[in-house]
């Protein structure tokens, strides 16, 4: 538990600046934007399947809302991962804060996961905003919950994954802009690179649709759990860790 | 007690120390004088476990940086160069993170040592001021006070007295030696009085080397080399330097410019550790000048500080 003190140190950060209040809300804004506009459109389909005999029972109202909403949800903490992680190494390194963090009895990875649950719990409260939306709409509609408890499961190991990246990235840099372009770029480049495997060959479009965070989601808002997904994110993001470990330990950046 | 060993540190191809070695025995308060870059912070980050060097090791009360980083850092105090601090935090709430990350869990144990340390630098009333708002003077002394929270054995301060005002500096220096207590303290200064003044000892470093390491007396006397003696004498320059150079072990006799008819200033070099008041006082007045001052001249540390970092 030695990255106990580190966590609480960066989650008093986070309040301290206004960055989590306005990434909140302007989260809360889009997806609660985006949602109502799926909502009408649902809506609009259900008013019209009502009109033929037993259309209504072919509607699926988790399938119909969760989905896009899940989907849309992913786009958006694509950004934000960026913004929340940015600052993690940078501006400790910036104002040389660093040095304080490396000469007290702390090991290296109890500052990367510090750092890292202190983001990621900022991240699961704000995601967990969207629950508001759901709730709110459970008076009229009955929703599937095993099968959204899963979107968000997959939601926030997705988010681990831009997070880690993040956190990667920001250990590069002394620039908090520089660090939050790269990271989006990276986060991006992971998100769609499952895009090449629909021009590259035979042999490598396994490869490229494996490596693809985008493709390993798609599962989760349908309520399937599947351990190759799981175990792909948690691989990922471990292994971006690692090499925030290696970074930190280099000469280099002492030096 | 530190001790460090052949201590070489490259960045990259530059060469920052090179077979650095030195022993400071326990409650000893040690002066690291260099001028700037010639490697005295990066002694001190490598004793910090910060830096590993490039080769050569060293031991920080008995635990070596290499093999127990840990115990290391958990039995030093540091205050980095900058002074780094995390200005969006409260003085209490910094001071909390810092005695959490060095280990103290316990909450009465860990009330104590904050409050402690807080009195001891005298920064109780700006407990519940943001660091980002407080004046040079202070952010110093939470400097100090962060390193000293887990009452370490051996504290090491980097410039501690860098860009404060004169005021501030007597009482930064009164407050290391204060703390200092039983304490062994290293601290860099390119600041001479500030060794002369706080420290037992000096180590001065020059381009990476160590070229003298003793008392600050010792130093003054043993590297005098020459004993300068300072005359003023009534008489004629010629003779009168014609007798002086007749006693032995009289070096060199120079005549203070501007050379006047009667009353000259004189310097007389004489060999190594020889005082000749004695031969020259009573050579000058059986000769029948009249001897008006005489004194010698002490070497000042910054003397031996600039012959020993200037090539000649």
């Amino acid at each position: 538990m030695k990255f106990l003190p580190i966590f609480k140190k960066e989650i008093k950060t986070y309040f301290v600046s206004p960055i989590v209040y306005v990434v909140a809300l302007i989260f809360s804004l889009i997806i609660g934007f985006i949602f109502s506009l799926i909502v009408g459109s649902y809506n609009i389909i259900s008013m019209r399947a009502t009109s033929y005999p037993y259309g209504g029972f072919s509607l699926n109202p988790t399938e119909m809302i969760g989905l896009p909403t899940f989907h849309n949800m992913a786009i958006t903490i694509l950004f934000i991962s960026c913004l929340l992680t940015m600052r993690l190494f940078s501006d400790e390194k910036k104002t040389d804060t660093i040095e304080l963090l490396f000469t007290y009895p702390l090991r290296d990875i109890d500052i990367v996961i510090g750092k890292l649950f202190a983001c990621l719990s900022i991240f699961v409260g704000m995601v967990s905003i969207s629950v508001i939306y759901f709730l709110i709409l459970e008076k009229w509609i009955n929703f599937d919950k095993l099968v959204l408890l899963n979107g968000y499961i997959g939601l926030i190991l997705l988010g681990v994954s831009f997070i880690s990246i993040g956190i990667f990235v920001s250990s590069l840099t002394e620039n908090q802009i520089v660090s939050a372009t790269i990271t989006f770029g990276l986060a991006l480049l992971f998100w769609l690179i499952g895009w090449v495997s629909e021009i590259a060959g035979p042999k490598w479009h396994q490869f490229f649709t494996y490596i693809s965070l985008l493709d390993h989601y798609e599962n989760f808002p349908k309520g399937i759990l599947d351990t190759k997904d799981l175990v792909y994110y948690l691989t990922f993001s471990v292994f971006f860790n690692f090499l925030t470990l290696k970074i930190l330990s280099s000469k280099k950046y002492r030096g | 007690m530190i001790e460090a060993k052949n201590l070489t540190k490259y960045y990259g191809r530059t060469k920052a120390i090179e077979n650095v070695s030195f022993y400071i025995e326990k409650g000893e308060i040690v002066g690291l004088l260099g001028p700037n870059a010639a490697g005295k912070t990066t002694i001190m980050r490598i004793l910090t476990c910060f830096l590993p060097p490039s080769s050569g090791t060293a031991k920080v009360n008995g635990y070596d940086i290499w093999e127990n980083p840990f115990q290391v850092q958990k039995s030093i105090g540091y205050l980095p160069e900058k002074n780094p601090l995390y200005d969006e935090m409260t003085v209490g709430e910094f001071l909390n993170f810092v005695a959490e990350s060095k280990g103290i869990r316990k909450k009465i144990e860990k009330r104590k040592k904050i409050a402690d340390a807080m009195a001891n630098c005298g920064i109780l009333d700006v407990e519940k001021k943001l660091i980002g708002k407080l004046s040079k003077g202070y952010r110093q002394r939470v400097g100090i006070a962060q390193a000293i929270i887990n009452d370490p054995s051996c504290l090491i301060l980097d410039e501690p007295t860098i860009g404060l005002d004169p005021k501030q500096i007597i009482e930064t220096r009164k407050m290391i030696k204060d703390l200092a207590g039983n304490r062994t303290v290293i601290l860099s200064t390119h600041i001479l009085p500030e060794v002369s003044m706080t420290c037992e000892r000096v180590i001065i470093i020059n381009e990476g080397k160590i070229v003298a390491s003793d008392s600050v007396e010792n130093l003054t006397v043993g590297l005098k080399g020459i004993m300068e003696i300072n005359l003023e004498v009534e008489g004629s320059p010629e003779q009168i330097k014609k007798s002086l150079i007749e006693i032995t072990g009289i070096k060199e006799v120079e005549i203070v410019p501007p050379i006047k008819e009667i009353v000259n200033k004189y310097i007389v070099r004489t060999e190594k550790g020889k005082d000749l008041r004695k031969e020259i006082s009573s050579k000058l007045v059986n000769n029948g000048f009249g001897l008006l001052e005489i004194s010698t001249r002490e070497m000042s540390l910054e003397d031996i500080f600039l012959k020993l970092v200037t090539k000649e």
